[in-house]
């Protein structure tokens, strides 16, 4: 009885070693030693995943390193990465499912330190005099405990909390202040916060769904996005925040309700943004919105990072899936022909320029 | 346990001494008395059916999950133990099984699909695989395959008690009582069952551990069968699900969600016969409600309820000895409402279905059609004809071709933000061919399929940003499904073997590449081994790599498990301990990229019987 036993435990064990599939973990593309010159993108990945990612562009040799701070770190970035941003010789890159922030040397993504104090739910960041403002929205469901965490940039220690309105993501600073703009979270909100010395200055009311910040000749420019068709569909508008009275000076709305402008940029003294998949301008004393597009960025199948930068405009574009990896697409500005396209990681949501 | 229990009805009939005329009669009407789900193995002989016996149920309670991954070609995606789980069948997609209770399809008003950590085995008496489209009987979902879970009325039994318990790793307790009472004429089946654990085991290569992944199960179930004449029994089963859980954090981010479950199940069943008339009337009321606390510490919360009715009428008449025609007539209500919903949305729906089998022995086909009419969809006329021919007394083969679809769910008709009414069910056409051996010791099976779908719903983004569900793709998928199962027993020993091993390949045709998900070989093995009181076993399981991604870039590796157990009996049976191992290797591997899933664990129980 026993060996027989043994004969069927053997048996199975054979099988096993078999089937048995090799475990390598997977090969780590060879990026280059230094990131300076060239283009992040980040990877926001899938939610609950685990996959963000950040992928190194070099524009000199158009060579694209994906996953460069697992490339450099041997470990994971994290859950959902939602921003980054520079100060000094470190990058700060800000994951809303890990409720951290990772700080790496912005030149060799070595890993500096992992931020996880007092981060519920990060999204976006920011810094001023020496400190890092990440607007976070507490538990998505409640709208009471959204709030700015502030840091030492350097040292990374926590300073403060200041509690906000609901739902704040975009966030810049400028003239010693720090703009938040508070799309809503889970719900909608039409507010920009002013923060002036840790403490909420003024809140300015905008348009439904403020979605995103720029400055340009010492006024706020804010898109908002009006609300979706299911919550009683709303034109979107842009406003001009005067820095210095902090009140509404003009106000442009769509005219249509079906046009939800995003991605407002200013660049070589005009503002830019998107409605769908076409680029609109407009100079910043115009007294009314452009009706004729400068051009569409066609090859873009879902439109999920903008930036415009030395006269280049800078589409990342999800696949279609959002499971697979993107593309980076470079245009012209002027004229708006395709110069360029890049591979990403997964649902790229964000370029920046290391230089 | 069928076995025993046909046994028993003849001696009631015996006893009884009917007319000879009346003892055949009542013979053929056996599976109607026994069983709820009468089309599971009268009109199913053209598909595959895999039947799980007790004992197989019993190594790998408590949850359907664990039972259907280590025995059959079924392959599951986990956000970890006992968090969600959902199946693929033949390649389909999770909605794409159905889960079929006592004859009635159980799959979400919401996702469409079953979350198959929310069912214990324990207090069902049949966990069945059915291969193959079965949307005529079982509707929408029934693609892929369905899965069975069935309670068999016994009778002249008396009392019978069985207790289990079960203790291990990561604070995991598990206890159920089964109870059964039954005369000549009223059978009774009460089961109960609580299974919790920490589950805040160690990740392999980490030192993290599952954080926020406990949870607490508890699941209740009646049965009651009652012969009310030779012409007329009712039955009526019950069965009430409860789950409390964690939402498990994961390599790479906390969790402090928190989901729980409240399933009811009812169903009230009168059987009659008269003449060559056999009739079938089933009312059945299905609840289900839950509640997603994204902060398990407060008391803000999401949450769906839906209430679903069924007027099921089944009409059998009996041609002659060898044909009968079956008339099917089904009407179900459904309303949901929730946090994603506004108001109460309600869907109606009706079919009517015509089944013709006729049995020339060794020739025996079947041919059966259904309609569906909808206030949210129009279907596809629905059909499966199947043929099976036994080429000698231990070789067998089959052919099948059907029509099979899966409708819309509540969230994709009425998400508030993205919910599409326009949508169309996804409709499949598919073929198999089967063979079968059946030696005294032996059973072998092979069969190859072809399934081709159409309009399947995905969510895409919108121009404007919205997500909204689409029918947009087209799959196709191909493959092997093998099972074999051997058994010997010789002096006091008993050894069997069994095992399964599917090959899939499903082709997103769209993009033409490869469905997520779905990996290309599963291979389960498991050997039993008995001398006097002294059993023990071994389980085997293989789960080829999966492609995470539509694009193919990405993938989780394949991975291998053992699982090892030991009992004994004593007290002439009445008591067993045992000791049981999973993932004797220890080896380390995920079905979810990011969620580890824990390494070896060791659980023991014990049972007794009074």
């Amino acid at each position: 009885m026993q060996l027989k036993q043994w004969c069927y435990f053997f048996f199975c064990v054979f099988l096993l070693n078999s089937c048995d599939d090799s475990d390598d973990s997977p090969t780590l593309p060879e990026g280059p030693a230094t990131f300076d010159k060239g283009i992040f993108v980040l990877n926001e990945g899938n939610f609950g995943q685990g996959n963000s990612s950040v992928t190194y562009i070099d524009p000199a040799t158009g060579v694209s390193s994906q996953n460069i701070f697992e490339s450099v770190n041997e470990i994971g970035l994290g859950d959902t990465a939602t921003d980054m941003a520079f100060f000094g010789a470190y990058a700060y890159i800000v994951l809303n499912v890990s409720n951290t922030i990772e700080v790496v040397n912005r030149f060799t993504f070595e890993s500096v330190a992992t931020i996880d104090a007092e981060l519920n739910n990060p999204r976006k960041l920011a810094f001023l005099e020496g400190m890092l403002y990440v607007t976070n929205w507490g538990d998505g469901g409640d709208p009471t405990d959204d709030f700015v965490a502030v840091f030492g940039a350097q040292n990374f220690d926590l300073l403060t909390t200041i509690p906000l309105e609901e739902g704040p993501e975009e966030i810049v600073s400028s003239n010693g202040r720090i703009f938040v703009a508070h799309a809503g979270g889970w719900n909608f909100n039409n507010k920009v916060s002013v923060l002036a010395g840790n403490e909420v200055q003024k809140v300015i009311e905008v348009g439904q769904v403020p979605n995103s910040l720029t400055v340009a000749e010492g006024a706020l420019w804010v898109s908002s996005a009006g609300l979706p068709d299911y919550a009683g569909e709303t034109a979107g508008s842009i406003s001009k925040i005067n820095l210095s009275t902090l009140e509404v000076e003009k106000s442009f709305s769509f005219p249509d309700a079906g046009q939800h402008p995003a991605n407002l940029t200013f660049e070589q003294g005009k503002l830019y943004y998107t409605l769908r998949s076409e680029v609109y301008s407009f100079s910043t004393n115009a007294e009314e919105l452009p009706v004729i597009s400068d051009f569409p960025i066609e090859e873009v199948a879902y439109l999920y990072g903008f930036e415009i930068h030395d006269g280049k405009l800078y589409a990342a574009s999800a696949n279609p899936d959002f499971t697979g990896n993107g593309k980076l697409f470079v245009y012209n500005l002027l004229g708006g022909n395709l110069l360029n396209q890049y591979d990403t990681g997964i649902n790229p949501n964000g370029i920046f320029f290391n230089e | 346990m069928m076995k025993k229990s046909v046994y028993y009805l003849l001696f009631i009939i015996l006893l009884q001494a009917f007319p000879a005329n009346a003892q055949l009669e009542s013979l053929q009407q056996l599976p109607e008395v026994i069983l709820s789900d009468i089309h599971l193995h009268r009109s199913s002989s053209t598909n595959h059916v895999q039947v799980l016996k007790d004992s197989v149920l019993d190594q790998n309670q408590p949850a359907l999950t664990s039972v259907l991954k280590f025995n059959s070609p079924l392959y599951f995606r986990e956000n970890g133990p006992g968090m969600v789980a959902s199946a693929s069948f033949r390649g389909t997609t999770a909605s794409q099984t159905a889960v079929i209770w006592n004859g009635i399809n159980i799959n979400s008003q919401f996702t469409g699909q079953t979350d198959f950590n929310t069912i214990l085995t324990s207090g069902f008496d049949e966990v069945a695989i059915r291969s193959g489209g079965g949307s005529v009987l079982y509707g929408s979902g029934a693609i892929g395959g369905s899965v069975h879970l069935n309670n068999r009325f016994r009778f002249n039994r008396g009392l019978q008690n069985k207790i289990r318990l079960k203790y291990g790793s990561f604070d995991t307790r598990y206890g159920s009582l089964d109870s059964e009472y039954s005369n000549e004429r009223l059978s009774l089946q009460f089961a109960a069952a609580r299974h919790q654990s920490d589950n805040d085991f160690r990740y392999p290569d980490s030192d993290k551990i599952n954080d926020n992944g406990d949870f607490s199960n508890d699941q209740l179930a009646l049965s009651i069968g009652y012969l009310v004449d030779h012409n007329n029994t009712l039955k009526f089963y019950t069965n009430y699900f409860d789950g409390d859980r964690g939402f498990s954090g994961t390599l790479t981010a906390p969790s402090k969600s928190k989901y729980e479950d409240r399933n009811s199940r009812n169903l009230l069943e009168w059987n009659s016969y008269f003449g060559s008339f056999k009739s079938n009337v089933r009312l059945a009321y299905l609840d289900e409600h839950y509640k997603y606390f994204e902060n398990r510490g407060r008391e803000i919360f999401s949450y769906g309820k839906a209430k679903t009715g069924i007027v099921k009428y089944d009409l059998r008449y009996n041609l002659s000895s060898k044909a009968g025609i079956s008339g099917l007539l089904e009407y179900q209500n459904s309303r949901g409402e929730g946090t994603n919903f506004s108001g109460i949305n309600e869907r109606n729906t009706g079919s009517a279905g015509l089944l013709f089998i006729h049995d020339l022995s060794p020739l025996k086909y079947e041919v059966s059609a259904r309609a569906d009419f909808s206030d949210r969809y129009n279907s596809p006329l629905l059909f499966s004809a199947g043929v099976t021919y036994a080429f000698t007394n231990f070789y067998s083969a089959k052919l099948n071709v059907s029509r099979n679809y899966r409708i819309p769910t509540f969230n994709d008709l009425f998400w508030y933000s993205g919910g599409n009414l326009d949508l169309k069910p996804e409709k499949s056409l598919q073929a198999e061919l089967g063979q079968n051996l059946h030696f005294s010791n032996l059973k072998f099976s092979l069969t190859g399929f072809v399934i081709k779908t159409e309009d399947l719903l995905r969510w895409v983004p919108s121009n404007s940003g919205l997500w909204l569900p689409e029918n947009t793709k087209k799959a196709l998928n191909y493959g092997l499904e093998t099972t074999a199962d051997w058994q010997k027993e010789f002096a006091e020993h008993e050894i069997s073997f069994s095992g399964t091993y599917a090959y899939t390949k499903a082709v997103d045709q769209s993009l033409d590449k490869d469905l997520i998900y779905v990996p290309a070989h599963k291979i389960t093995a498991s050997a039993g081994y008995r001398y006097r009181n002294l059993s023990a076993y071994f389980q085997y399981l293989y789960n080829g790599q999966v492609f995470t991604s539509s694009d193919n870039n990405y993938s989780l590796p394949g991975y291998s498990l053992s699982n090892l157990g030991i009992s004994y009996s004593f007290f002439g049976r009445r008591m067993q301990a045992g000791l049981e191992m999973q993932n004797l290797f220890d080896k380390a591997y995920q079905s979810m990229p990011s969620r580890p899933m824990p390494g070896r664990s060791l659980y023991s129980s014990l049972t007794f019987k009074f």
